[in-house]
């Protein structure tokens, strides 16, 4: 069911955020609820692509929530509330992230240590062109054929094991993992590819 | 492990190529959670080895996410689930109590008022602005808590296991124990806000405004209270709430540790528990982990109720002399409170960000291992 926030034009939508920050400023409680249905997907994917292994995006993106409601008072009516929100969201997941690699175990457990900094690093410099980066996916996903493509139904919608893929394609499980690895990188350089076209 | 070892590297393979294949390997056993501790440090070592590498593995990561957030909406999509409006009621139910229904709540068990009085506060309570509110209702607040404490207090020791007369002496001349070990945006009705570290006082009433504080008793125990709430500190191991919510973490040693509400008493068990007092008294106790014990001021057989980790109790002073629900399994971790905000520089909007929004639903990492304590909103007390 999806919300009505989500059907209005993204002016109305920022207009109908604006309003509802007034009548929280006014006591309204309830009235946070539509800032909450207006950006909880976009945060969420957001979280998501910038958080390494290990983190909860659900817990940071409540949180998140949370910090701005408290804070509700220091934003600027009529200014870009989505960036302030995101700013919020920038500092929680590094708070997070940075409590994480304190945690003796967590490189072994988590992540290569490496990777968590770099992604650390990019949450820093998060640019506006990343939301490009879903829709360019969609297009590059849609170009694989659907014989190839299954392995990622599988392996994303369906979530399957390895070894359940094998079992449908007829093929190894190693086979199974070099198509996957095969696949991504395709679609790697498919995105990268049209963000460079879109630069242009 | 394979043989792809480097010692097993042919001789004619430039050792980019071998690290190419050796990355591609172990990044899909990465993805697909297989790869051990081993695998991770000898992922660690090619990263470490190769900066452009790590930048792919960053780029792959995030189209690896990005991938889980399509799956996740076109599941959505399809189901037409309620996946959103949870998110969002979850949220809702974090968010801080809202000190005016908390004030109103108050007001309302002031001596009656002819309707033309309340019809007069309730036109001028709508017109103030939050702060006004909060703050005159805080006040009224506070008087009410001294008024029902006193007429109140003699009558429910009465039913109450007594302590031992000279633990009460000892108690009502020893200097304050508890301090205020951390503080974050705390606001006080009627005083300055504290320091840290200083101590509280004994058998003094606070009424926190707004924010949050952390008091050390010197067995041990610690106690979250989130404004709006109303606390004084009765002892050693002893925390009174007349309003408001606490958390509470009472370590190895620290057992015995109790909460004193208006009508009920919460004594620790070991170790992590969350009391609410709502504008009716009516208690909740939740505990997160151990166990905890109920007594309801109100019963005179001081029957105590056992609640274990996960479990729920809740006493309503309207519903019945001493009825106390228990409920198994019923305890919302997200409402406890571990340890307050770290310090923070202060935002500044700098994130440009598009329009329009995609729309985007991050599907759960299957990696993800979250702590029970919820990660407080971050800010600086200055």
């Amino acid at each position: 069911m999806m919300n009505q926030h989500s059907r209005l034009h993204p002016d109305q939508a920022d207009a109908a955020v604006e309003t509802a920050i007034r009548q929280v400023r006014a006591g309204d409680v309830q009235g946070f609820a539509a800032v909450v249905h207006r950006f909880e997907r976009p945060l969420r994917a957001w979280l998501a692509t910038h958080a390494p292994p290990g983190v909860d995006i659900d817990d940071i993106a409540q949180t998140s929530f949370l910090a701005a409601y408290t804070r509700l008072d220091e934003y600027a009516t009529g200014t870009n509330f989505a960036a302030w929100l995101f700013t919020i969201a920038r500092y929680q997941l590094q708070t997070e992230t940075t409590r994480l690699r304190r945690i003796a175990d967590y490189r072994s457990r988590y992540a290569p240590d490496l990777l968590a900094r770099e992604l650390d690093r990019r949450t820093a410099d998060a640019t506006s062109d990343q939301d490009s980066r879903l829709d360019f996916l969609k297009e590059c996903l849609e170009a694989i054929d659907d014989t190839r493509r299954r392995f990622l139904t599988w392996r994303y919608d369906e979530a399957i094991p390895l070894t359940e893929m094998a079992d449908r394609s007829g093929r190894s499980v190693m086979a199974i993992k070099k198509q996957l690895w095969l696949l991504r990188r395709q679609l790697q350089e498919c995105v990268e590819g049209k963000v460079a076209a879109a630069e242009t | 492990m394979s043989g792809n070892h480097p010692s097993n590297q042919h001789p004619d393979q430039p050792a980019s190529h071998w690290a190419e294949e050796r990355f591609a390997t172990l990044w899909t056993d990465y993805l697909e959670g297989e790869l051990d501790a081993d695998g991770v440090a000898e992922l660690n070592t090619l990263l470490a080895a190769d900066e452009q590498l790590v930048m792919r593995a960053a780029d792959l990561y995030q189209l690896h996410r990005r991938l889980g957030v399509l799956a996740t909406q076109r599941r959505d999509a399809a189901a037409a689930t309620e996946a959103s409006s949870s998110f969002v009621r979850d949220v809702m139910r974090r968010l801080p109590a809202d000190g005016d229904a908390l004030a109103r709540g108050v007001m309302a068990r002031i001596a009656p008022r002819n309707e033309e009085g309340r019809a007069e506060i309730g036109a001028g309570w709508r017109g103030a602005r939050r702060w006004e509110r909060l703050l005159i209702g805080g006040g009224l607040m506070a008087a009410v808590a001294v008024a029902l404490l006193m007429l109140g207090s003699q009558m429910v020791r009465d039913g109450l296991p007594q302590k031992d007369l000279s633990d009460t002496a000892a108690h009502a001349t020893a200097s304050p124990a508890a301090r205020f070990a951390s503080l974050a945006r705390a606001r006080f009705l009627g005083r300055e806000t504290p320091a840290r570290e200083t101590a509280v006082g004994l058998d003094e009433r606070y009424v926190l405004s707004a924010g949050l504080v952390e008091i050390a008793f010197p067995l041990g125990a610690t106690a979250i209270i989130e404004g709006p709430a109303v606390f004084r500190v009765c002892g050693m191991d002893c925390l009174a709430v007349d309003a408001g919510r606490c958390s509470v973490h009472a370590p190895e040693g620290a057992e015995g540790f109790r909460v004193e509400t208006p009508a009920t008493r919460v004594i620790d068990r070991g170790t992590r528990f969350v009391v609410n007092v709502d504008e009716t008294s009516t208690t909740e106790v939740q505990v997160i982990e151990g166990a905890a014990d109920l007594i309801a001021k109100a019963d005179h057989s001081s029957a105590i109720h056992r609640v274990v980790s996960g479990g729920v109790a809740r006493h309503d002073p309207a519903a019945g002399e001493g009825r106390i629900v228990t409920t198994a399994g019923g305890a919302d971790r997200s409402v406890y409170r571990a340890g307050l905000p770290d310090r923070l520089i202060s935002y500044s909007a700098s994130l440009s960000y598009p329009v329009p929004l995609a729309a985007g639903d991050p599907s759960k990492d299957r990696t993800v291992n979250g702590t029970f304590a919820s990660v407080s909103p971050v800010w600086n007390n200055r």
